[in-house]
This record gives structure tokens, sequence and C-alpha cells, in this order.
């Protein structure tokens, strides 16, 4: 496979195609991001400021692994798809054997940072699909799909387990959309999505009732306060709708939402920032959508496309859950703002989907795939 | 069909992004009012309310109050209301950001308070609430400062003078009745209402009912009631972190990472399995308290074979304090991040006495409450709208008599040392009077612990070199004296290797390895049976016999009660010293020998003398072991406490019974030559109504030092109901001044012979 992009050398552009729009957008939630982490974090212990320095840290990381993606062909990558994929699963049944934090599996603890497998899982998990899905049509058939949809769902389950259920639950939108894209048919996506509910539907429901078990004897533990995260959703929401058109000003959001600079830091930009500040962010999201979009439907080269597709889906699935969580539409499920929540395992997942992004749009050389799927 | 298809995610993104924006546009644009109302009562606490309930008052058996909440009026101000003239806000936060010391601080805000001291404000307020306007303008200062630094917000109410007695706060209400609104509530609140007026007598002030300890007997059984404090900040931020306030958290947290360490690896997988985490990396105590509670009894066990016995007992007391569902939502307890700054109205916990050992009991549990009606159409699952009121518990009762307290206290402070008194039930261990002298008055340690009058009575009470804090009956360990020549007696009965015909020699004096042992004064008692030597105290018979059995063969009598606590329902309960080969073993340094016993030892452990040790509870608990038929009992300060199945010494009533013989005629016999050591004391005045059996001990303690005098024993004499022992700390012979204690307690509970006095409630009846 790696010989077919060399077979034409000579049609490569050399000149980097970069969408400037994409890069425009993302950049200005990443500073969004560090203004508001740094009002929302100025209570907490350390002060606003450490943790805006540290917020900007992670976006220079980020960055540096934007850069260093960039200088690797994009099929390179795919070319190891195999070996990520076995990697991450690995990673992922790993972190079983390590000490829980608050309770859950989710994270390595490496001293210097709390590394997240799960936040890894992503790109892989869509540069597998895609390796699987480029030059195969089998996805046309309901026998075919078993395998995509095998692959996808064993990290799945395992991050479910961890229990990590919002990771999981952003995930489940990018199998269906990847197969949808590459041309899977309209009532087998319906019948996997029917299969899907009903396998998470009972894994929820499993989840629930080992958390039920803690709380008997554990009168130390109310981490799993049955009412607190519908009593945090009520503050947020109160907190957001206070915000009104203009917003309070920064550092003026209410001092008693917890988890205010982590997952619920949607609900300061809208506090803080108003309905034009929240609104003007979720229009950036949509539009780096938008544009990344554009780049799948630019590119003919099938895993780009597909990886295109993969990193968009995800990215919106994220920001939909989250910003519906903080805004009281949905439950919370314990997820982060891509781009804007603080934390370095997100700030850096998030960077390495946004890289691989880029790097497809920016090679265009390669056009030996159909015009078209069909 | 790939264009296509993409153009599809497109538009199902547009819609979704669509639906987010439009729930945005609703919450922010459209339902803005609404919101911007929650979230200013959200400020004021409005729309979430703790509402705090009162501590449990604390009474005697008969019911008569000791300690009670009594409502106070806390003032409070809300910063943004304030109306200064010279003072502002901003100077504080601009002079907050400059110091660049604490020394630097703590200077500013000396001149802070200064200068608001003179503000008209503070001086008229001072005025109407006959507070110090020191301690006023400390108090604004505090509140300013707060906000300066961001602990709170401009809307919130900050206490700045608490305690205001009912009628001052009535009369300032009637001064000023409109600017309020709803008789006691939130003065200044409402600005509509104050602009109406001229001038606001007080803007900015809120005042809000609120209750304060109270001990109307003052003194009274202080030793027994303790008193409370507030939080501290790392007991405030422990639990802020965990829910509950665990005993000794630091101690605690040292030792099991002491235990830990010591865990073989072995040991610690099995630990691990049980656990279900390796012990190894536990670092957190209250993850350890967790994992235990979890265990069931024959894991427990097995646990306690690991070494981890005293881990184990740790978490058979409840907790100090431990929050109930509302107060952890309140506090954010478990919540991630707890931004919250939210504090528990009461901070009161119990610091001392049966104020601390009951805290949890007492305590009220406060109600979180939110307002129905703003939150019902969110339709979120808030269950907690209509809960219970808050809860006070019912008074805790205490086995303290009335009169019998009062009797013993009379006494004790008849005379200058200090010391203790108690007085026992012999078979349930009740306690009916527990004294220690130089007494103190819980009254000033009730918080708030402010005001340059209060800080004095604390520096006094803390500085005072007789220790008042002291519980003296079992926070105090004091060489035990003579009163154990009745339990090595019972036992060399026992055992045999004494009868009750036997004789020995005393010239007054007894050489042992070249060291020479005294009777008291050096006085020969001539010949000595069991009952001459109880009557009259006669060391070197004592000596002997100890020495016959030995404190190894003594120790498994004498340790049901020596060397470990009684189990008395009371906080800081010392142990005390029974020296055999154990406890040497445990205090010798590792790497030394073990100081070797000699029979000198056992001379001097007979009497109760050279390193054993005892408290006034231990020796109580003996007498009434003497009397009752060999049971030890666990004594008790709570009438509802449980009652523990009492321990048998296994002495047989033969051997009690002339001990008991002894004891008797040691108050009794007044034959001039024979006479008994505290016969004088009991027969010299006015006769008890009541016959008294008991010993009579002088401890020496330190070379030099004049002995502690004890008296222990159990009345009535024939028919045994309540057990006793006074202790007098450096006060010179037993009989001579521990005996008119006892003797002058009894007499003001029973009266005499000739005037007794009509009991109606007498204890236990
Ligand atoms: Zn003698």
């Amino acid at each position: 496979m790696a010989d077919t992009f060399r077979a034409q050398p000579s049609s490569v552009i050399r000149l980097p195609h970069v969408d400037v729009i994409l890069l425009i957008s993302v950049g200005l939630v990443a500073l969004l991001s560090i203004i508001y982490v740094t009002s929302a974090a100025q209570n907490l212990p350390g002060g606003g400021a450490s943790y805006g320095t540290k917020q900007a840290a992670y976006v220079g990381i980020g960055l540096l692994i934007f850069v260093a993606i960039q200088r690797v062909h994009y099929m390179t990558i795919l070319r190891f798809a195999p070996q990520l994929y076995a990697g991450i699963v690995a990673l992922l049944i790993g972190v079983f054997f390590t000490r829980p934090i608050k309770g859950a599996h989710c994270w390595y603890d490496l001293y210097f940072f709390k590394f997240e497998p799960s936040e890894l899982a992503k790109p892989v998990l869509i540069i597998t699909l895609a390796y699987y899905l480029m030059y195969r049509d089998s996805y046309k058939t309901l026998k075919g799909l078993i395998a995509p949809f095998v692959l996808a769902t064993i990290p799945l389950l395992l991050i479910l387990k961890q229990p990590y259920l919002g990771g999981a639950m952003a995930f489940a939108p990018v199998i269906l959309v990847m197969l949808f894209v590459a041309g899977a048919k309209l009532w087998h996506l319906a019948l996997t999505c029917f299969a899907g509910a009903s396998a998470f539907i009972v894994m929820f429901f499993t989840t629930m009732r080992s958390f039920q078990q803690d709380r008997i004897n554990a009168w130390l533990n109310p981490q799993q306060h049955q009412h607190g995260a519908a009593w945090q959703q009520l503050l947020s929401q109160t907190a957001i709708g206070s915000g009104g058109l203009f917003g309070k000003g920064l550092g003026q959001a209410s001092q008693n939402l917890p988890e205010k600079h982590t997952d619920f830091i949607f609900a300061v930009v809208a506090e803080e920032g108003g309905f034009i500040t929240a609104g003007l962010l979720l229009a950036l999201v949509f539009i780096a959508a938008i544009s990344g979009l554009g780049i799948a439907a630019r590119t003919r080269e099938p895993a780009g496309r597909l990886i295109a597709v993969g990193c968009v889906t995800i990215f919106c699935s994220q920001v939909l859950i989250n910003t519906c969580v903080t805004m009281g539409l949905i439950p919370t499920t314990g997820l982060t703002l891509p781009f804007v929540s603080y934390g370095g395992s997100s700030m850096i997942g998030s960077f390495i989907l946004l890289a691989l992004l880029v790097n497809i749009g920016s090679k265009r050389e390669v056009v030996l795939a159909k015009e078209d799927f069909s | 069909m790939f264009k296509s298809r993409i153009g599809i995610v497109a538009l199902i993104l547009g819609v979704l992004f669509s639906i987010a924006g439009g729930r945005l546009f609703q919450l922010q644009v459209i339902r803005y009012d609404k919101y911007r109302q929650l979230s200013e009562r959200d400020k004021d606490g409005g729309s979430q309310k703790l509402i705090p309930a009162s501590r449990a008052a604390i009474t005697t058996r008969e019911g008569d109050i000791l300690g009670e909440d009594r409502p106070f009026f806390d003032i409070s101000i809300r910063v943004d209301r304030l109306k200064l003239e010279g003072v502002t806000l901003d100077e504080i936060k601009r002079a907050r950001e400059a110091a660049k010391s604490l020394d630097e601080r703590k200077r500013q805000a000396e001149q802070f308070i200064a200068r608001l001291k003179d503000e008209r404000f503070v001086i008229r307020l001072a005025d109407a609430l006959k507070y110090d306007r020191i301690d006023l303008a400390h108090g604004v200062f505090t509140a300013m400062d707060n906000v300066a630094r961001k602990w709170a917000s401009l809307s919130s109410t900050q206490t700045i003078a608490q305690g205001v007695g009912e009628d001052v706060w009535l009369q300032l209400k009637a001064t000023h009745e409109d600017g309020f609104h709803n008789g006691v509530l939130l003065y200044g609140r409402d600005a509509a209402k104050i602009s109406d007026l001229t001038e606001p007598p007080f803007p900015g002030l809120v005042c809000t009912l609120s209750t304060r300890r109270v001990y109307p007997r003052g003194t009274f059984a202080c030793s027994v009631l303790g008193c409370v404090n507030d939080m501290t900040e790392p007991e405030e931020s422990q639990l802020r972190q965990y829910g509950v306030l665990l005993e000794s958290f630091d101690a605690r947290t040292k030792a099991w990472t002491a235990t830990r360490d010591k865990l073989t690896s072995t040991q610690a997988s099995t630990l691990a399995e049980l656990f279900g985490d390796d012990p190894r990396e536990i670092d957190d105590l209250g993850h350890l308290y967790r994992l235990m509670m979890k265990l069931r009894p024959d894991e427990r066990e097995t646990v306690a074979r690991m070494g981890m016995a005293e881990q184990l007992k740790w978490i058979q007391r409840p907790p100090r304090l431990k929050l109930n569902d509302s107060e952890m939502l309140w506090l954010g307890v478990g919540l991630p991040m707890s931004a919250a700054r939210n504090s528990l109205g009461n901070r009161t916990i119990g610091e001392m006495g049966v104020e601390r050992f009951y805290n949890e009991q007492l305590r009220g549990k406060h109600t979180l409450r939110f307002s129905e009606a703003e939150y019902h159409d969110f339709s979120m699952p808030v269950s907690y709208q209509n809960e219970v009121e808050p809860r006070s518990e019912k008074p805790l009762v205490l086995t303290i008599s009335n009169a019998w307290q009062e009797a013993a206290e009379v006494a004790l402070q008849s005379q200058e040392r200090p010391g203790g008194i108690i007085v026992m039930d012999i078979n349930d261990g009740s306690v009916l009077a527990m004294a220690s002298n130089p007494v103190f008055d819980p009254n000033v340690f009730t918080p708030p612990r402010t005001g340059a009058k209060r800080q004095e009575q604390l520096a006094v009470l803390a500085n005072d070199p007789n220790k008042p804090l002291l519980n003296r009956t079992i926070d105090g360990e004091y060489a035990l004296g003579s009163i154990m020549k009745s339990i090595v007696m019972a036992v060399a009965l026992e055992r045999g290797q004494l009868t009750p015909d036997e004789t020995f020699q005393c010239p007054g004096f007894i050489k042992e390895g070249g060291q020479i042992f005294h009777c008291d004064g050096n006085h020969a008692h001539g010949t000595v049976n069991v009952y001459k030597c109880l009557r009259c105290s006669c060391n070197v018979m004592s000596h002997q016999v100890g020495a016959r059995v030995g404190v190894e063969n003594l120790g498994p009598f004498a340790k049901l009660i020596f060397g470990k606590k009684t189990g008395i329902d009371l906080p800081f309960e010392k142990n005390g010293i029974y020296p055999d080969r154990d406890y040497r073993i445990k205090t010798t340094q590792q790497g030394k020998s073990v100081r070797p016993w000699t029979r000198g030892n056992d001379f001097q452990l007979a009497i109760g003398q050279g390193e054993m040790n005892s408290t006034v509870i231990q020796a109580t608990v003996l007498m009434a072991a003497m009397a009752n038929g060999g049971n030890v009992v666990t004594p008790r300060i709570r009438l509802e406490a449980p009652t523990n199945a009492p321990v048998s010494l296994g002495l047989s009533a033969r051997s009690l019974n002339i001990v008991r013989q002894g004891l008797d005629e040691c108050v009794n016999t007044g034959t001039p030559g024979e006479r008994g050591t505290c016969y004088t004391a009991f027969h010299s005045n006015g006769e008890l109504p009541v016959r008294v059996a008991g010993k009579t001990s002088t401890a020496e303690h330190k070379k030099g030092a004049v002995p502690h005098a004890w008296f222990a024993g159990y009345f009535p004499a024939e028919n045994p109901r309540y057990a006793f022992a006074v202790m007098l700390e450096e006060a010179g012979h037993g009989g001579a001044v521990a005996g008119p204690v006892a003797y002058k307690m009894l007499r003001e509970f029973y009266g005499t012979k000739t005037s007794p006095k009509a009991q109606t409630a007498v204890a236990g009846n």
C-alpha cells in the first residue's frame, strides 16, 4: 500500500496547503481557553495564574506535537495502524492494573502528568478504522460490518469499564459517521445503531449498579453522591443563564460551581463572557468543523478522507455533549471540552486530532482512488 | 456519493449546533432575568439554605440542666451595603496587594482597625450593642478583608459581632423599627425599604438568631462536661475533605505509616486481598477507614493478627463528627472540586469531656433546604426539597447525681490541694460524682473566644500552674500507695500463700538488697496479721507477702484494672502503669536489655510504689471489685451507655471477705494502739449514718516531695453499693488529709446520725 503514493512523484505539490480558517478558529478557541481557565481557577489553591500558565504550556506542547506530526506523511502513520491499535489496547488494559484515582482506572500517574490513554485512543481508533475501511467494500454487507464494529468496540468497552462513560459516549457516533461516509448501507447502520444502543444500555446499568453498591458501606465516600451531579448541573445552568447577553465580566462568575475549570468550563465562559462569547465559541467550533469536512471533501485519497471525517466527528461530538451537559440538556457524563477545558491530556489529545486533519489537508498529491467510493 | 454523504454530515452538525446555540440563547437571553435572580439569591444562600439545629442539652440523672444552647444574636454585615466615611474596600485591597510580608499585613490590619474604631458606624453600633469597640472594628475589618482576598463575596453576610443578648437586640430593634421587616430579620437587606429613610441607621446590618453553649451552673461538674470550641482550620478542612472528623487524625496517620512500613510482603499481599487495595500504598487515613469498615468480622480477625489490632480499634469508636447528606452537599464534600465557600453556620465542636466524647450525639444535625418554587420547573431530580426539620438530639443524660456531685465538690474544694474524687455504683459502674480540683468555668471556653476580657480569662486558665483543665480523676497518673495492699492480700489469700491466721513481726523496717524499707514513720507494728496489716497499713508485712506472690503472679489479677484504660466514656483517659515484664520490655529501648526485676521491686509494688502508677478511676474500680465480689466494672458517665459485662477477678468470697474485714477495721476500729488509719477522720466529728470501709494511702512519688494522700473505699460497709476514691496531690497523710475529705463528702450527703439529711433522690434508687 505504501507504494501507491510513491507511484506518481511528479504530481506532488510541494507547497503545503494549510487550511487557514480552521487554524484561526481553533487558535481563537485555545486563546479563549487560557483566558477563562485563568479566571475559573482563581480561587483554587495556587491561583488562577498558575492554572492559566500551565494551560498555555499545554497549548505549547500541543503545538509542538502538531508541528511534529506535520513533518510525517499521514500515510506513514497509517502504515503503523495495526501496531498503534495493539499498543492502545494494551495501554487501556494496563490502566486497570494501576492504582485507581478517584475510584476510576482512567489515568497513568506519571508523577508530573496524569496520562489518560483514552485521549490517545481517539486518534488511534480513527486511524485503525480508516486503515480497515480504505480499500474494502465488505462494509456494504451486514456481515462485513462486524469486523470494524468489533475493532471499535474492544477499546470502547475498555473505556466504558474504567469507568469513563463520557469518553465512550463521545466515540460511538464516530464509528457510525465513518461507516456512513464510507458508504455503508443506511439500514445496516440503523441496525448497528440499535445493537450498539442496547449494548450501551446494558453496560450503563451494570456500571451503575456497582456505584450503588459502593455507596452502601461508604460513609466516607460521598463521591457518587446521587444528587451532586444534578445539583452541579442546576448550578451550571443558573450560572450560564445569569451571564446574559454580555456576561458578568472576567473573574465575576459565581463561586459555587464544582469542576468549573475542567468539565464545566463552558459555564464559566457563558457566565463571564455572556451569550456573545459563548455563542462565538460555538460558532468557531462549527466553522472549524465545516472546514474540517471541507478537507475531507477535497481529499481524494480514501483513508485520508475517512480520518478527516473521524476527527471532525469526535471533536464535534465532544463539544456538543459537553455543552449540552452544562446547559442541562443531557445528564452529566464527565467529558472535557476539547481545546478549552483545563488539562494536559485533553489539550494534547485535541491537538493530535487537529494535526491529523491539517496533515491530510496539506497533502493533496495522491489521487489514486476512484472519484467516489461507490 | 462520498461528497453527498459528507454534505449530510455537515447538515446534521448544523442542526445539532443550532440546537446547542438555541439552548444557549434560551438560557442567556430569554430566561436571563430568572437566572439572574436565582444567581443573586444563590449568593445570599437564598435558594439553598442550611437550616441549623442546636446542640442537645446535657443533664444530670435527675434531669437538671448542666449545659444547653441558648439563643443569642449574631450581627452581620453585607460589605456592599456598608457605608463608612474613611476606610474603603479599595484601600484594603490595595494595601493587601502592596504588603510584602505577613508582619506588614499584621501592621496594616492594626492600622485599619485603629481607624475603623473611630468610624461613626462602629462607634454608634458598639454603643447600641454594648459591644467592645475594638472587637467590633476587628470584626468589620475581617469582613472587608475577606472580600478583599475573595474569601467572601461583596453580598455575602459576614458576622462582625457574636453573642449579643436578646435584650440588647430588642432595644436596638425598637429604636430602629422602620429598618426591619419580618421581625428579627435581615436588617438593611431590603434596599427599597431602607432607601425610604433619610439616613439608614446602620446600613448593611444583618441580624441572625444563633445559639450559644451555656453552662448555667458554672464550674459545677466542669471536668465531666468539658467544653466546646469552634472547629480549627485543619479540622474543618479535614471535614470538607472526608465528611468526617476523625479522632487524633495526625497521630493516627503517623501510627499507620509506621505499621504499614513494618508489614512483610506476605502479610501485605494477604491484606491486599482482603482490602482490595495494597496496604503499602495507602497513605490516606480516610481511605484506610473506608476499607476497614467493609471487612466482615472474620476478616477483621485476620487483619488484627497482622498487627493491625490498633487500627481496627480506631473504627470501633464513631468519628468525632460525621456530616449528614445535607451537610455534605452544602459543603461540597466529595465533589471533585469544591470551590464553594459555604460554611456550616454552627462550627461548634466538643473539645473536652462529654462534650467531646459524645459530640456526634450532641450536635444538631443541619438540614439543607432548596426553595422548591424556583427549581421545580427544571425537571431535575432534586429530592432534598422537603426534607425533615433539622434535628436536635434528645438531651444527653449523665449518670452524675446532683446531690453526690455537690457533696463531692464541696468536700474537695474545702481544702487547698489539687485533687479528685469519684463516687461510683459498684454494680453497674455508673459514676455519681466526678470532681477535680481546681475547677474552671466552661462558659469561658464557649465561642466566640474573642474580646480582650475573654482572652484574659483564657490566659489565666492556661497559665495556672495547678492546671485546672486537667481532669485529675482520669487524666492524671499517680503513685497508688497502700491501696494496692488490698489486692495484694486478696491474691495472696486466694493463691494460698497467706492465711488469715499467719502472723508477721514488724519492727518498723525491713532490709532487702542493701536497702531499708520502713513502715510509716518507722513505727513498729509488732505482731501483724492480714487484718491488722490492712487496718494499720503495715508495710513490712505487705512487702513480704508481695514478694511471695511476685509481680508476674499478681499480674493476671492486677492487670485487669491497672496499666489499662477502664473504658469510661470520657476522652483522654490515661492507662497508668503496671510494671510487669511486658511493660518493661515495651519501654526498654531497642537493643538494650530489659531491666531486671528484683525482690526489692516486689516490695515496692506490694505497697503501690516504684514504677506502679494509677488513676483515681482505677482505684475506684479496684474498691468496687473488692466490694462487689471481685467484678471489674466498666465505669460510665452516660446513663444510656451500654453496660459492659463485668470481668471477674476470679477471687473467692472467702478471700474477699477477709480483705473487706480489714478495710472495715481501717475505718471503724478505734481501740487505742490498734486504731485504723482512717478511724479518726470518721469518728472524731459527728458519726455518719452509714458505715464506711476503705484503705488509706500515703503515696511517696518523688524524693523530698510531700506524698499524695489517698483514701479509697466503699459504703455501706455491711451491704456495699458505692465505691469511691479521693486523691489529693502532695497533700500529706492519707488518713489525715484524704480521709477527712471523704468524710466531709459523705456528711454533706447523708448528714450525721444526730442530724441526718433527708436525701429524696438518692442516686440509683
Ligand atoms: Zn509495720
